[in-house]
């Protein structure tokens, strides 16, 4: 809601307010309502928190207060406050208070900031219930909009248009920090046309210059030790003009607009894009440079042309009767390619909109089922090198990379490890292994989140059907007598594809001892679902501790749709070190008053994960040495056994203490699912279990397909999305089919009409 | 046709303005009888994880950089009977024009997140994390005043792969981030790459102009059929192309005065240390500066989530530097494993960022200008964007000055403003009022007021710092 009412209300001044505020309209309803609802614990010195609202400056604009009147409002407009258990405003009061409080902090160009409240993190601040309360009829639609492209659909261009020069720097910055990385508000400025076109030089160059080869030497043969570019092109169209000695007709420019079309942007230009670009654009480009910086020229305006930049949604299709236009086939096309593909439209979608059946909800039906129609199989097996090769493998990568973003365990790569602690992790492995998991659940496609959140089935360490039987026939070729025992023992020894160590053992395996799994995905003990997975553990966690509070922040805001408030400013938000005691000690910290009103949302969702460790490994206890320091990792404590072994050293031995696990769920609105938990896997289950969880995800499946946070008039889509999914039994594709050929992907609509 | 040095002197000053010229040709331009006023130029270097009062307060001084000091009435005293700290002898050479301002606020530029005030540092507005800047940037404000061939420069740190982007640091105005080089080679190639073939230039430029209007034309067709929010992305777009073509303009009509400046590239430009790569960074912002490419620099001189690893820290992130303890007791199981520490780590890179901007310094000062050197027409301000600490509560931005703007300001000095909440408090906002003063575009508002400090001084300049 308060995203609805912060768009209302426009401009930013830096300076002060013309119209101060009115106390006379501040006694009349705002003074009332903070002494009915809010006073009563905010007062005085001992208010709750910290936090004072019976001495708050009523005269918003005067400035005296701003930071407290803005806090004000965050706890009102997502409804934590007043705390559950108190009385509560109506509905249509507090929205006229957010509203009054809003317009005064506008005035003196304060209140929440527009553009951060439409990024993706933001999402879950339009009111949970009333979306999916059934009252909202929409009907629903997407502004008209130029959703720049993403790193991966250039990377892909690059690689699939086999130009030369793919090497060069982002010219499509992904959106910063967690979450979805790819959203409609990004935009492109000079720092882009630098790139592209410093990127563009090398493959512009390719295409006019020629490829580099080796010229011929004295002796006939070419010459190794020297590398040129041949010297002409390889397209016919450029090479006539380039060495044609008459001033080139309209024709022959017209047929190299064609060429750099195709090359650049996949298609035919229309008749009158070919008229502009060569007879407008290449004839005066030639005369100015000639005909070799000419085409130059025109292969860089068309790689710095806005179709090329961005994904154009405008809505160019039939009008509806309510006034919002349909997206046009071609348009659809491209939405289609972009949303489920990091290429453009495909033949068959060229060709369905060439004939004509691209134009209705059936037929975006018909082409979403098709595209999503793969087998994910041949991608499980590519030797993982680094994550922006094995992408190309994965069909529909954009599928996957909506778990990744999700989940967001892909953050794995971003928290360093120190090789001392545990010298077997690998941020790789334990990401595909990840991946794998989530492809698995997939292939099923029944109860998609409900198994991402509990089944205990992965894959790790995989190796395709052909691998194992060369590993195994390399086996009794070598006559490896370790492994041909293990094989005698009746255990298959480690046959998995990937090099690297024995990553495997964080999740508790041996390579003397595991028995290797052929047929994956597996059981895995103590494990349940993602929240498990040590790809998500490590994402999650800190350079040496676990993080209960980033973990519990994650399930609050993913899967329970809820908010957490901004940090007061000013707050030094940080943990002191003491070696003697388990995190969950040290954040009793964070049980001070002042803290606990948010803290209280994430650490009792985030502790029941203390019975992994910060590398995702399970444990079930604690070691502390004789002197009460915790005794760190497996690999930590031998080495510190070792080194006391030593002659001189001082003996150091362990003793043990049970992990507390136990923890708090709130927010599901079931009362049979909230309450005490005792440990992960009881979260997990119940967190499964619940209606919300299920439409969190789901709202955040539109947000990424969409490209754009969810309003209320989104609820249909919302609603029928959820629908699908269930009546489907759990089914993603069915719930992706339902997003892609809802209105809010289809039609568009100007917010201001 | 070969130009006589009167004569490129007099086409330079009509195609790009006295305040393009290097030192250089400003001299000969002296030579010519055609006396000229000399430009002001500004170096910002911002880190961060905070600059502490600590580490740069002077040796005897300490006391007045502790933690929790409360400082009531203003400090004001001569550095010369001081020794600077440790990590700031690489200033001792240039120490004449060495100012260390302490106890100024930023409240008008606090936000939720500790770590940074994004553009607000630069801005002194509120700028929350990931959204765009809501107004000018100071670096951006005196860029437009005195526009150079580069109107501004930005350097960052960044990864090896990284090419250029927009930290939240730098704005020409609302919705208008400035780009920032984090590669050597690519800043190298737009620097100084265009000047070596001139000849080509001319055409370059023509052709440049060509297609830019004609992706003008391309964008507008487009923009009809948008809503005004779609409107403006794309007009971030045609603001790129203008802001190339203009500089492509304004290159052709340099001389060869100009190459003399251009540096040769050294490992330093393509190394994977991040370190080295801050070097080239500032090897270039005196180049650019001293051939007169530009006036204003800003250098972001690391991120949190950069290492340190060209100095040996780079066991953890920049981040994680700045969890660390001041205190070695308290911190010691979480120090580097050599048993570094929180003030150890800070010293370390405290160390290496005044070693270049003393680096930096120097170079300005050997350069003759005017009666005196470009040193004494350039002022370089360190600060952090996230104040005086890693986890900010914006009441205090320390700043170390080196240099002058042409005389104006009182150097070599220790100034200690009374803390936040004390009588007598300023603001950075009147320090960016005082650089506008100094470089003769004077204003009595930048920014958003801290409304709970007296408005009237936050209209005014630090008169203290003035001569």
């Amino acid at each position: 809601m308060l995203v609805g009412l912060v768009l209302a209300c426009t401009g930013t001044s830096l300076h002060a307010a013309d119209t101060p505020t009115s106390l006379a309209q501040y006694r009349k309803s705002i003074g009332l309502f903070l002494e009915t609802y809010c006073v009563g614990c905010h007062d005085g010195e001992d208010a709750k928190a910290g936090f004072r609202l019976d001495n708050i400056d009523p005269l918003v604009t005067n400035g005296q207060d701003v930071e407290r009147w803005e806090k004000a409002l965050e706890m009102i407009s997502i409804g934590d406050m007043p705390p559950a258990k108190k009385r509560q405003p109506d509905k249509a009061l507090r929205r006229h208070v957010e509203a009054w409080i809003l317009t005064e902090l506008r005035k003196i160009g304060r209140g929440p900031d527009d553009a951060r409240l439409s990024q993706p993190a933001f999402g879950n601040r339009v009111d949970h219930d009333e979306l999916f309360s059934g009252e909202h009829k929409g009907p629903a639609s997407s502004p008209p909009r130029m959703w720049r492209k993403s790193n991966y659909i250039y990377k892909r261009f690059i690689a699939e248009s086999r130009l030369g020069g793919g090497k060069g720097g982002t010219p499509f910055a992904p959106l910063g920090g967690h979450g979805f990385k790819d959203y409609g508000q990004l935009w492109a400025g000079e720092s882009t046309i630098l790139t592209l076109r410093n990127n563009a030089d090398a493959f512009i160059a390719d295409v006019i210059d020629g490829r580099f080869v080796h010229p011929k030497g004295p002796d006939g043969k070419p010459d190794r030790s020297r590398r040129e570019r041949e010297g002409k092109s390889r397209f016919g169209e450029f090479q006539v003009l380039i060495t044609g000695e008459a001033k080139p007709d309209d024709a022959a420019l017209e047929r190299a607009v064609y060429r750099a079309f195709h090359l650049l942007l996949r298609r035919s230009p229309t008749e009158e894009e070919a008229k502009r670009y060569a007879a407008g654009y290449l004839r005066r480009a030639i005369e100015i440079g000639g005909p070799k910086e000419g085409l130059k020229s025109l292969l860089t305006a068309i790689v710095l042309s806005p179709e090329f930049v961005y994904r154009q949604e405008l809505g160019l299709g039939e009008q509806l009767p309510d006034g919002r236009r349909m997206l046009s086939p071609n348009e659809i096309s491209y939405a289609l390619a972009f949303a489920l593909t990091d290429s453009p439209p495909d033949n068959d979608l060229r060709k369905a909109v060439e004939e004509g059946r691209l134009s209705t909800k059936e037929d975006v039906e018909r082409e979403v089922r098709r595209i999503l129609a793969t087998d994910t199989r041949r991608f499980w097996a590519q030797e993982l090198t680094s994550v922006e090769r094995y992408i190309d493998a994965c069909p529909n990568p954009r599928v996957l990379r909506f778990f990744r973003e999700y989940f967001g365990y892909q953050a794995v790569f971003d928290v360093f490890k120190d090789k001392e602690r545990n010298h077997h992790h690998r941020a790789l492995f334990i990401f595909k292994d990840a991946d794998l998991f989530v492809l698995s659940v997939l292939e099923q496609d029944r109860q998609v989140l409900r198994s991402l959140l509990t089944s205990d089935r992965y894959v790790v360490h995989y190796a395709s059907p052909e691998q194992v039987k060369r590993k195994l026939a390399q086996i009794h070729e070598r006559k490896s007598s370790r492994e041909l025992d293990m094989l005698a023992r009746g255990i298959t020894p480690v046959l998995g594809g990937y090099r690297g160590g024995h990553y495997f053992t964080t999740y508790g395996f041996e390579y003397e001892s595991w028995n290797y799994p052929i047929e994956q995905p597996f059981a895995v003990p103590n494990r349940a679902g993602m929240l498990t997975h040590p790809a998500w553990l490590v994402a999650h966690s800190g350079n040496f501790d676990t993080d209960p509070i980033r973990r519990g922040k994650w399930i609050r805001e993913h899967l329970l749709a809820d908010t957490i408030p901004d940090i007061p400013i000013g707050v030094d938000a940080k943990l002191e070190d003491d070696p003697h005691k388990t995190l969950r000690q040290r954040l009793v910290k964070t049980e001070a008053d002042a803290c606990w009103r948010c803290h209280k949302k994430m650490n009792p969702l985030g502790l029941p994960f203390e019975s992994f460790d910060d590398f995702g490994r399970y444990r079930d206890k604690f070691y502390f040495d004789q002197n009460g320091k915790l005794g760190g990792t497996y690999y930590e404590r031998e080495k510190a056994i070792a080194m006391g072994n030593r002659r001189g050293g001082t003996p150091v031995k362990y003793t043990t203490r049970p992990i507390d696990t136990t923890g708090q769920l709130t927010g599901t609105g079931d009362p049979k699912l909230d309450g005490d938990v005792n440990d992960a896997f009881d979260l997990v289950d119940r967190l499964a279990r619940s209606e919300r969880v299920r439409q969190s995800f789901v709202r955040h499946a539109f947000r990424y397909w969409m490209g754009r946070n969810e309003t209320l008039n989104d609820s249909p889509t919302l609603m029928a999305a959820d629908k699908a999914y269930v009546d489907s039994d759990g089914s993603f594709k069915e719930l992706l089919v339902s997003l892609l050929t809802s209105d809010s992907f289809l039609t568009r609509k100007d917010p201001d009409q | 046709m070969t130009l006589s040095r009167r004569q490129v002197i007099k086409c330079m000053s009509i195609g790009a303005g006295s305040a393009l010229l290097g030192p250089m040709v400003r001299q000969a331009r002296a030579a010519a009888d055609q006396p000229e006023a000399l430009p002001n130029r500004f170096v910002f270097v911002v880190r961060s994880n905070g600059l502490r009062p600590w580490g740069i307060v002077p040796e005897k001084l300490q006391d007045l950089g502790a933690d929790r000091h409360e400082q009531d009435k203003i400090h004001d005293e001569p550095l010369a009977d001081h020794t600077l700290h440790q990590t700031m002898r690489a200033l001792d050479p240039v120490k004449d024009y060495v100012t260390i301002v302490m106890g100024l606020s930023g409240r008008a530029g606090a936000v939720s997140d500790p770590h940074s005030a994004n553009f607000g540092a630069l801005g002194m507005y509120r700028s929350d994390q990931g959204s765009p800047p809501a107004a000018e940037t100071i670096d951006g404000a005196l860029a437009k005043a005195m526009p150079g061939i580069f109107t501004h420069l930005g350097f960052k740190m960044g990864g090896t792969g990284d090419t250029i982007a927009h930290p939240a640091l730098s704005a020409w105005g609302k919705n208008k981030p400035i780009p920032f080089y984090c590669s050597p080679t690519l800043a190298y190639k737009q620097l100084f790459g265009s000047l070596a073939k001139n000849e080509k230039l001319k055409t370059a430029s023509e052709l440049d102009a060509h297609l830019l209007d004609f992706l003008a034309n391309d964008v507008r067709r487009v923009q009809k059929k948008l809503t005004a929010a779609e409107r403006e992305k794309l007009n971030h777009y045609l603001q790129g192309f203008e802001a190339l073509r203009d500089r492509r303009v304004k290159l052709a009509t340099l001389d060869d005065s100009v190459r003399v400046h251009i540096p040769s590239i050294t490992d330093k430009y393509t190394s994977p240390v991040e370190t080295h790569r801050l070097e080239a960074h500032f090897d270039m912002a005196a180049a650019a500066l001293i051939a007169g490419l530009t006036n204003v620099v800003t250098i972001d001189a690391d991120d949190l989530g950069g290492h340190y690893t060209g100095l040996g820290l780079g066991e953890k992130s920049i981040h994680g530097i700045g969890h660390l303890s001041d205190d070695f007791k308290k911190g010691r199981d979480t120090n580097f494993a050599d048993g570094t520490d929180g003030v150890g780590a800070r010293n370390i890179v405290r160390k290496f960022q005044m070693d270049l901007i003393g680096g930096l310094a120097r170079k300005l000062r050997a350069v003759p200008e005017g009666d005196g050197n470009m040193l004494d027409n350039t002022l370089i301000v360190m600060l952090s964007d996230a104040g005086h600490v890693h986890h900010a509560n914006y009441q205090h931005f320390p700043l170390v000055l080196v240099g002058n703007v042409g005389g104006k300001f009182k150097t070599s000095r220790y100034l200690h403003y009374p803390n936040y909440g004390q009588p007598g408090n300023r603001t950075l906002g009147s320090f960016y009022l005082s650089l506008l003063k100094a470089a003769n575009h004077p204003r009595n508002a930048f920014g958003q007021v801290d409304l709970k400090l007296p408005k009237q001084e936050q209209s005014e300049p630090l008169s203290e710092l003035f001569a």
